[in-house]
């Protein structure tokens, strides 16, 4: 039994890393996003930020 | 699903005679080895496509398959050192189809390793659909290893009716799990890829910007 409440064990703890590898990728990506549209709101202010804006959300 | 594998594996998978629990690992064992194969198909499938098309959304399903492969066969060496430790008395023999398996996890590992070192997409996705249709080489020589060489690694041993059906219980539940994670890591690389292009083309605009006001003011309305 113990080798093979080992085996689970190891793939359930890679499983779970690998799950919150992914999780912290989104919220990096979430974070660039964030940024990306601080950036634009700052630099531009003629009605051109918008449209910026919807092309990043349809592209993202 | 994973749950009613793990319980099936516990308590309706029969106790082998000659190696007792230990051989519970196999329900593990198989599953995560089969979607290390399958990961390397997707792979090789989407980098010939990208060949083909040259369209970046197929890369991004040979990224995600690329890593969750290497873990797969990562797992399906760890989880055979295991068994082999209770079964053979050591936990790695250079057995064909464990060494097979060992390059197959190298590929992998050489696939995202080159991944990472070149920035420019399209050249990235080359690289890697090249190197996964060489690699794919591999794959047929893990399956068929047992049967072409001799080695201490079981060809299809027998099984009764019960392990056979918990067997395919955990193959169905991993591959599964498998797409869940493929989907959900190939939309995580195609958000990064956007993001990526629109970072460029934003500082892009930034520097026109930037030039425009330093020498006429000119502000660029485009975006």
């Amino acid at each position: 039994m113990e080798t093979f409440a080992i085996a689970y064990g190891v793939v359930g703890v890679a499983v779970t890393v690998y799950l919150a590898r992914l999780g912290v990728m989104q919220r990096r990506v979430a974070q660039r996003i964030e940024l990306l549209e601080a950036a634009a709101g700052k630099s531009q202010g003629d009605g051109s930020v918008d449209r910026y804006m919807d092309e990043t959300r349809v592209s993202a | 699903m994973l749950i009613i594998s793990a319980i099936a594996v516990a308590f309706v998978a029969p106790t082998e005679s000659s190696m007792g629990d230990a051989q519970r690992v196999l329900y593990i064992h198989v599953p995560v080895a089969w979607i290390g194969l399958l990961s390397f198909g997707v792979m090789a499938m989407a980098g010939l496509l990208y060949l083909a098309t040259r369209n970046l959304y197929w890369d991004h399903w040979a990224h995600a398959a690329a890593e969750l492969g290497w873990l797969a066969c990562g797992l399906t060496l760890v989880t055979g050192a295991l068994w082999a430790e209770a079964a053979w008395g050591t936990a790695w023999t250079w057995d064909p189809r464990l060494t097979a398996s060992l390059v197959l996890w190298l590929i992998y590992g050489g696939c995202l390793v080159v991944r990472r070192s070149v920035e420019s997409d399209h050249r990235r996705a080359r690289i890697g659909a090249v190197l996964a249709c060489i690699g794919a080489v591999d794959v047929p020589l893990v399956i068929m290893a047992t049967r072409w060489f001799r080695g201490m690694h079981p060809v299809a041993p027998e099984m009764e009716g019960s392990m056979r059906m918990v067997l395919w219980i955990n193959v169905a539940s991993f591959t599964m799990l498998f797409a869940v994670l493929l989907i959900r890591r190939k939309t995580l690389a195609e958000l990064e890829s956007s993001v990526g292009d629109l970072e460029r083309r934003y500082r892009v605009t930034e520097e026109i910007n930037t030039a425009g006001d330093a020498s006429a003011g000119l502000r660029v309305a485009s975006y």
